[in-house]
């Protein structure tokens, strides 16, 4: 039996290094016989996962013509939106860190935007800097006068999340702009990843250097807030 | 609340894109993770809870700092021991969960369904049945895209270990399918 033929799998899942490789398609050139080995253990690769896949799907629409299409449990809805804010969360958690080299030159350039747009504000460094911890490096955000803690939001269909939200438990200074940012769901999340009627409010903890110290998302059930069991 | 509110309107795309590179994981690694565990014989509603399970395990892990590298193969390993864990049944193997439906998908015209025609769907099955455990774990891992160093890792054993057994494997399956 040729050398070659106990190497073959290894070559089709890309698993040789890159000189044996290279010598494997040489001799495969060559050797009739060994192309019909792995014209042998390609389709019983593929049957395998086609019977994989058939099983999977099999065990998943089992379940779906049971259950029928979107009926989330509520402890389920629960479970996947703690999931997901989890996710959101540690990402936050990661950009914000890595987006402290950044704060000082956004703020500067947020501070003079916001101090044009309303030059009676007396305290803008500090929410300048706050709202450059929220903002991606490299983003100027539009900044536009309004009066009164106005909620905005992106239609979004179905969900919507919304971030960050100051509450009663942060520490913006007392008397300083509200920072209120929507995002869509769809715009963040994958196309389904997020139940219909969840959405999420982000509180956001800033440190008196503008970095954030604590981000929670806390999800939201809005489908079970009519009962007034929120806040 | 008393003082002016500030208005604030992000480019969106900027920061969809950085949250995406977040779920991005999420996105890539769902489906497989379900398929994986659907195949160790979890029903879907089980699978559905070890995968969530997973990704908040996940986060943990990240928000611990721990490390970012191997996140496949970690959040595999999780969902895989998980499934171990929870799943008394476990004995009921790959081969057995479509014994019931097997007519279904045998019938089922569709493309995809009509590689695996009856003969063969059945030489396979046995065959898959007559795989060692470990064997069917790794083609399992690997149909579900992972590296060898990466099945390795989920499974506790060296690469080289990962490589013979999928070797192995994989001619049992070629010889005995008489493919």
């Amino acid at each position: 039996m040729c050398e070659f033929s106990q190497r073959l799998i290894a070559w089709l899942d890309g698993e040789l290094p890159e000189g044996e490789a290279a010598k494997m398609e040489r001799h495969l050139g060559e050797c009739a016989q060994c192309r019909g080995q792995l014209d042998a253990y390609r389709q019983a690769s593929d049957a395998f996962e086609a019977y994989s896949n058939a099983c999977a799907d099999a065990a998943m629409s089992a379940k779906s013509a049971k259950r029928g299409r979107r009926s989330l449990r509520p402890a389920q809805a629960v479970s996947a939106a703690a999931a997901i804010a989890a996710m959101v969360a540690t990402f936050f958690l990661f950009t914000a860190r890595v987006r402290h080299s950044a704060v000082v030159g956004t703020a500067a350039e947020i501070g003079s935007t916001t101090a044009a747009s309303q030059p009676v504000h007396t305290a803008q460094q500090e929410p300048a800097r706050q709202l450059a911890a929220v903002a991606p490096p490299g983003v100027t955000p539009q900044v536009v006068k309004s009066k009164g803690a106005e909620r905005i939001s992106h239609p979004a269909p179905d969900r919507r999340t919304e971030a960050p939200r100051p509450q009663e438990n942060t520490n913006l200074l007392p008397g300083a702009p509200a920072v209120e940012i929507s995002i869509p769901a769809d715009a963040i999340f994958p196309p389904g990843a997020v139940p219909a009627g969840v959405s999420f409010t982000a509180d956001v903890t800033m440190a008196s250097d503008g970095s954030t110290e604590q981000i929670r998302l806390r999800p939201q059930l809005t489908e079970f807030e009519r009962k007034g069991a929120q806040r | 609340m008393s003082g002016d509110s500030v208005r604030l309107i992000l480019p969106l795309s900027r920061l969809a894109t950085e949250a995406c590179e977040a779920t991005a994981l999420y996105r890539e690694l769902r489906k497989p993770l379900l398929r994986y565990l659907a195949c160790l014989g979890l029903s879907a509603d089980e699978a559905q809870d070890v995968v969530q399970d997973a990704f908040l395990s996940l986060h943990k892990h990240l928000a611990a700092g721990g490390s970012q590298e191997n996140i496949r193969s970690w959040i595999f390993r999780v969902a895989h021991n998980q499934a171990r864990n929870r799943q008394s049944r476990y004995e009921r193997r790959f081969a057995a969960p479509l014994e019931g439906r097997m007519d279904t998908i045998a019938d089922e015209s569709t493309p995809e369904r009509a590689v695996l025609e009856r003969e063969k769907f059945l030489q396979l099955r046995k065959a898959i049945g007559l795989l060692t455990e470990a064997e069917r774990e790794c083609l399992l891992l690997r149909a579900g895209g992972l590296r060898y160093r990466e099945i390795g890792e989920v499974l506790g054993v060296p690469t080289s270990t990962v490589a013979d057994t999928v070797d192995r494997a994989i001619r049992k399956l070629a010889e005995r399918c008489n493919v």
